[in-house]
This record gives structure tokens, sequence and C-alpha cells, in this order.
């Protein structure tokens, strides 16, 4: 079977496999059914952290998400055979988070709101670090949905609170106005401080 | 392959994160905009420009629209170069007391030297909105010219203008979707400026003229409102009758916001029933105003349009207890009501009867000069209204005379009020049961009221009042003070006690240049502060004006009256420096 026959019937698996069937919704993993039926291995890419470290992902996922890899599939550059992405910006932590938050929304869009926000809440429970790890990754990778999540959960740090704390969390140390700035500031928003 | 190189973000190495060693923060532009972009309200845009320049910046580039509250606290030329960005301006000019002539014609506050520059600097301009500014035909005619893409002008409490500048509006505004005249002092000098919108203008949905006093050109106007497919809101004057009314309807039952013009005509059966019947398919309506005379018999074509009303300003509609009941028996929906007091203590326990959801209640004095045995509202209605609407936060109540134990009871039964203005209409008036002062009247708001934003006191008040509000009302915002207060000490508690004081207001109260002086480090602090007919002298200004020089400190000052006093005392804090446009009468200190 050639490579685009393999995605042509992986296309069509996968969609018939997270359709409800006999009211029911079936949610088989799209490689068992494939591997029961042609005994051969999903189309998978290969994705090369800053660490060197290697992740297989399934390409449908990333593609759905990531406008950067949806391009270099499309435009022919990722050779499936041989080809890695190197990912030189991204460690191996947030890499795999990266994966498993386009993993996850893949396998349950169809999933209700509720749940579904409930998992991005967790799946953002990190520390400010890894936080601006994920951004950084979501930036690069153009991962719009992982993007927006996180400039919210930003705007929800900044939001009502003082500026010194503010200036705490996100860990500013040198604010950058003249010390007659600051003062005059602080004069005329005390209760901003 | 490329990876970082690629983006145009990056201004540190990949390695560095929130924990960066030089402290700023390391957003990429893109991200901080974006963050930015999020934040919409003022104090939130506020709180991010003053956590760090290069927030400060982001910010800047990134605002859209400016809220000045002071039009002399800042000029033209800074706001453009702090805001490049600019789409919608809300300006506002004299200090609120020019409401009741404490402030002289020709103070300033024009509009017209802020679009000179706007028009260079934001020629993309699409939203004004001014409040108590001066605005000449030749500024409307300049504004209609000279910003392409205009949508939006709102005037409120405006003067120097007439019909004239509406029609440059109408004619030049291409794409002109709102047109709101509030409240204004205007030179009604022709019907046609209606006519002056061409045929192919179709974008309205905003259209407010309920102040102008002369007809309109009615043919105008329906074609108008034919062709403007869009229009939300529609605010007749006097002049439209209700035959014209019913048209008007039949052309656009999409309407939500309907002002009715007067609301008094004869009308046949058929006519009455046309009438019933354009209301009925007004299925979007949810406020209602005008009324400007009343013919009480045809108020029940309004109930098939009542039932999804959430906001009811009848503060021109002299309706009377029995008129007002049979009306909110179909008003369960009622969010805010605005009355005048014709309805009297019967009216407002209908009120509390039928209107559950009341958040907001402003009743207004039918004739605030009369004499002897006048009506109106007292104590029991304010505690009838209190006890059906237990969701009221916002009241502005004009009454003859109170109790300190009704407002207690009042603010028991809603302990939520943001903002709370009572006007006992005689100054000085005490409790009418106990001839006490009402400081307990409004100790018990500040006391039970945390959340309280905006207070307007008045009856006879000593000391006590000022001390209650120092110590209690941490989120006030806004006072305003009449015929009150012993000594300077009153003011004092204010200044010293209130740290979210922006605005104070002060008239006929007995605070000199002790009380004035003891605000200093505040004043930069607030917005501004007004105090007319008190004790403070021009002495006590012009030590205030030195101490602190980024403060304006003028003294209005009137023909015939002693040197040594400053009557009209305005105090704000400006970043443009003394006025350059004050007139002989007003004195920069």
């Amino acid at each position: 079977m050639t490579q685009l026959d393999r995605l042509s019937v992986y296309h069509w698996l996968n969609a018939w496999c997270i359709k409800p069937v006999g009211g029911a919704l079936v949610r088989q993993e799209p490689e068992y059914i494939l591997l029961a039926l042609m005994g051969s291995p999903l189309k998978k890419i290969m994705l090369c952290s800053s660490e060197k470290e290697i992740f297989s992902v399934e390409e449908q996922v990333m593609v759905q998400h990531s406008v950067i890899i949806n391009n270099m599939i499309e435009d022919g550059s990722y050779n499936h055979e041989e080809s890695k992405i190197p990912l030189d910006c991204v460690d191996s932590k947030t890499l795999k988070k990266v994966i498993d938050y386009c993993t996850h929304h893949t396998h349950h869009h169809n999933d209700n709101q509720e749940d579904l926000e409930a998992w991005d809440a967790q799946f953002l429970n990190v520390d400010s670090n890894g936080l601006y790890d994920l951004l950084m990754a979501a930036n690069y990778l153009e991962i719009r949905n992982l993007l927006d999540l996180i400039y919210g959960t930003i705007k929800n740090m900044i939001k009502g609170k003082k500026i010194d704390e503010i200036r705490r969390i996100f860990n500013i140390k040198d604010h950058g106005f003249t010390p007659e700035e600051e003062e005059q500031n602080r004069k005329e928003y005390p209760h901003f401080y | 392959m490329e990876c970082c190189n690629k983006r145009r973000m990056m201004k540190e190495s990949p390695e560095s994160n929130f924990m960066n060693r030089r402290g700023s923060s390391c957003f990429p532009d893109e991200v901080l905009e974006r963050v930015i972009g999020m934040l919409k309200s003022r104090k939130d845009r506020s709180s991010v420009s003053l956590v760090c320049k290069e927030w400060y910046n982001a910010e800047r580039w990134s605002r859209r629209n400016v809220f000045i509250g002071n039009c002399y606290s800042v000029s033209p030329e800074i706001l453009t170069r702090r805001f490049p960005n600019i789409r919608s301006v809300t300006l506002k000019g004299k200090p609120r007391f020019s409401d009741f002539n404490l402030v002289p014609a020709n103070w300033g506050a024009d509009i017209h030297f802020w679009l000179v520059v706007f028009a260079e600097k934001y020629p993309f301009l699409e939203e004004l909105r001014l409040k108590r500014m001066t605005v000449s035909d030749e500024s409307l005619k300049f504004l209609a010219r000279s910003f392409p893409n205009f949508k939006a002008i709102s005037l409120q409490n405006c003067d120097g203008f007439s019909t004239d500048g509406l029609a440059a509006i109408a004619a030049d505004c291409k794409n002109l979707t709102e047109l709101d005249i509030q409240e204004n002092v205007i030179d009604d000098k022709n019907d046609n400026w209606l006519t002056c919108f061409p045929e192919s203008f179709t974008s309205l949905e905003v259209l407010n003229f309920s102040i102008l006093h002369n007809d309109v050109n009615f043919d105008a106007l329906e074609k108008l409102v034919t062709r403007c497919k869009s229009l939300k809101t529609l605010k007749l004057n006097k002049s439209i009758t209700l035959e014209q009314l019913q048209r008007l309807l039949f052309r656009a039952p999409q309407l939500c916001e309907l002002g009715t013009g007067s609301f008094s005509q004869e009308l046949t059966t058929q006519q009455y029933s046309e009438l019933e019947s354009a209301f009925s398919n007004c299925k979007n309506l949810n406020t209602l105003s005008g009324l400007w005379v009343v013919t009480p018999q045809y108020l029940p074509v309004l109930y098939p349009a009542c039932a999804n009303l959430t906001f009811l300003n009848f503060s021109y509609a002299p309706l009377d207890s029995d008129d007002i009941a049979k009306l909110l028996v179909h008003c369960a929906n009622i969010r805010r009501l605005w009355v005048v007091d014709t309805i009297e203590d019967k009216g407002l326990e209908a009120v509390g009867t039928h209107c559950p959801l009341l958040e907001e209640l402003r009743v207004f004095p039918a004739d605030p000069f009369a004499e002897g045995d006048a009506r109106g509202v007292t104590d029991s209605g304010f505690i009838a209204v209190s006890q059906g609407c237990r969701n009221l936060h916002y009241v502005l109540y004009f009454c003859r005379h109170m109790t300190n134990a009704a407002v207690a009871t009042v603010v028991q039964n809603c302990p939520d009020f943001t903002h709370f203005r009572l006007c006992i209409m005689n100054p000085g008036q005490p409790d009418y049961r106990t001839s006490e002062p009402m400081d307990e009247a409004f100790g018990a708001v500040v006391k039970t009221c945390s959340k309280l934003q905006r207070l307007a006191i008045s009856g006879l008040l000593t000391d006590l009042t000022f001390e209650y509000i120092g110590k209690y009302a941490k989120n006030l915002e806004t006072l305003s003070v009449a015929f009150a207060g012993s000594s300077d000490w009153g003011m004092q508690c204010v200044l010293e006690g209130c740290p979210k004081l922006r605005k104070l207001e002060i008239r006929d109260c007995p605070f000199g240049n002790a009380a004035l002086l003891s605000g200093l480090e505040k004043y930069e602090s607030m917005r501004s502060l007004w105090m007319s007919d008190c004790k403070v002298t021009m002495n006590g200004c012009r030590l205030l004006a030195k101490e602190m020089p980024r403060l304006n400190v003028e003294v209005i000052k009137e023909d015939g009256s002693d040197d040594s006093q400053a009557e009209r005392v305005y105090v704000y804090r400006s970043v443009a420096g003394p006025r350059r446009d004050a007139p002989p009468f007003v004195l920069t200190l």
C-alpha cells in the first residue's frame, strides 16, 4: 500500500471512529483498527527536542494544531521515512506537554465544554517557568488554541492585582521608570500599589 | 532546520524565562500586545501601564479608547503623543456644579483645539463622547469634514451649538451610526437638519434628539427611520404626536430603546388600536422614556411592550400613584426606574410590590422650589421600596424631609449600595421626628454599605457625619456636600480617611484654609476638588498652589466681591500646566 493510500484510509477511519455509531460514540484508537486491517503502523512523525530527545506523535494530531508543522507536511519538506523535525527552542519537558495538549484535544474534541475546560485548567497548573516555556513553544509552533488559552491565563494573572504583586509574579525587578516617574505614579495612583 | 531565527520575537535568549537575570519582563512584543489587548477596563489598562516601562509602551500602542475625566488635566498634544492609535475619545469638561449655575458662562472646556489636534494625529477617529463641554457649530462642521471614518457622537450637558451643527454632521458623516444629543443647551434654529441626511445614508443605529423643542421635519424623519434598518435607539422630541409615533413604530419594530416624544393627543378608537398594535409588535423594546406630556388614559397602549422592559425613564412624566401602579404591574423585569415624585409614597409602594429585580431608582422633584404643603415622597416610600427591592444598589432620592431611622432601615434591607444620593431639599433640615441632625443616617449608610462608591449627603449635618465617612467609607470615590459640617475637622476627616477619593465637591460649608490645606498630599491622587461659598481665602489658595506645583488652583472671581475671599475654588491635578485659555474671571494661582 502506498503512503498516500495509507493516509487516505487513515483519515477515513479516523472520521468513522469518532462519529456516533448506533447511538453511542465509538472510541477506538485509529491505530488499532488500522493495525487490525492492514498490519502496518499509523502515520507518525518525529519531533526532536532541544535536548535531542525524539518524540513520536501522530501526524494527524500535530497537523490539526500546529500551523508550522502543517505547512511543513504540506509543502513536502518533511520526509516520513527519514526526517525528524528539530525543535531547538523547545525542551523535552515542554514538548511532551505540547504533544499531550494536542493529542488530548484531537481525541477528545467531542467532549462537552465543561470537561474540556477542566482538563485545560489542570493542564495549565504549572509554575510560571513552565507557563513561559509553553507560551514560547505554542508561539513558535503556532498552536492557536493553546496560545489563546495561555494568553487568557496570563491576563488573569494581571487583572485586578496590585502593581507590586504583578511585579512579583512576573519577576520584574527593574521596572524601568526613573525614580521621579515611579514616585509620581505612586502619588497619583496610590491604591494601585 | 531553522528554528528560532525565523521568528521575529525573541528579545531574550531561548533559555530565559520569567526568572530573568536582568529582571525586565521578557515577553515578546506580540505576546505582550495580545495579552494587554485582552484587558478592556480602564483600571486594568492603567494598572498595566504602571508595572514597568516595557508594559507601559506596549499598552500605549494598543490603546483604542481613552477617557479623560477632566479636559484640563492633560493637553491634546500630550495625549496624542502617548496614545498614537486612538479611535474613541470621551472627554468631560466643566465641574459638575455647573449644572447648578455655579460656573459662569464662557468658563471654558471648548472642544475646538482638541479637534484640531485630533484631525492631524487621529485621522481615523470614530467616536467622540463629550460631557459638559462647549461645542460650537464651527467645531461640529470641522469634525464632519475632518474624520472620514467618523461613526458616533454623543453630547451630554454641552452648550454652544445649534441645529446648524447637527445639519453638518448629518450631511457629511457618511458612516454615522450614532447621533445622541442629551440635556444640552442648544439653539434650535430650524426643522431642516434632518433633511440633510442623504438619501443613500442608511447606517444610523442611535438617534436621540429628545431635547430639541421645535418641530422637526416629520417626512424626513419617517424616511430616515424607514431606510435605516439597523436603528436600535430612537428618542423623539416633544413635537412628535401619538399618531406620528405610531407611524414610526410601524417602520421600526426592531427598536430596543424608544423615547416617545409627548404622549398626548386626541386619538380616535381606530388610532388608539393602531398604536396599541404598534407597541405589541415591538418585541425588542428594553428601554422606554419620554412621555413629556402624558394623557394617562392612553398609558395602556404601552402594556404589551412592558414585559421585557428593563429601563423605564419617566423623569419627565408627571404620573400619579394610580397611573404608575397600573403600569408597573406589567413591568416585572425592570432594573432601572426614573420617576417624578408626583407618584408619592403610594407609587413607591407599588414599585416595591411589582419590581423585585429593581437595581436603580431615581426620584426627581416635580417642583423643587415649592413651599408650604408640597407633597412628594417621604421616608415611608423609601422604606417601602427597600423592602420589596433587595437588589437596589443605586438611589437618587429627592425629598423634603427624612428620618435617621428610615435611612438605617433602608440600608439594612439593601446593604449593597454603590451609589447613595439623598437630597433633602431644604438645606439644614433635621430628622423631622426627632429634630436631631441626620448624622446617624449617613453613619448607617457608610457602616453598612462597604461597596459604596458615590455619596451625596444633605440635611442638618455636623462633623460627626464626616468622621463616619472618613472612618468607614473605604471605597468611596465621589462625595457631594452642601450646607453641612461644623468645622474644618469635618473635611479633614474625609481627606485623611478615604483612600480612594477622586472627586470632592462642596458648597456652602464652614470649611476654611486649614481644611483645604489638610489635603495637600491627597489632591494629587484625586481628579478634582470644588469648593464654593466656604470659608477659604485667597491666601490659603496661594499657599496650596505654592506647595503643590503639579496642581492647578483656580479661583473664579465675581465682580464686586471681597478680594481676600475665594468664593469658588477649583483644584485639580494636571500634566498640562496652567490653562492657556482661562477667561479673565478665572485666576490661576
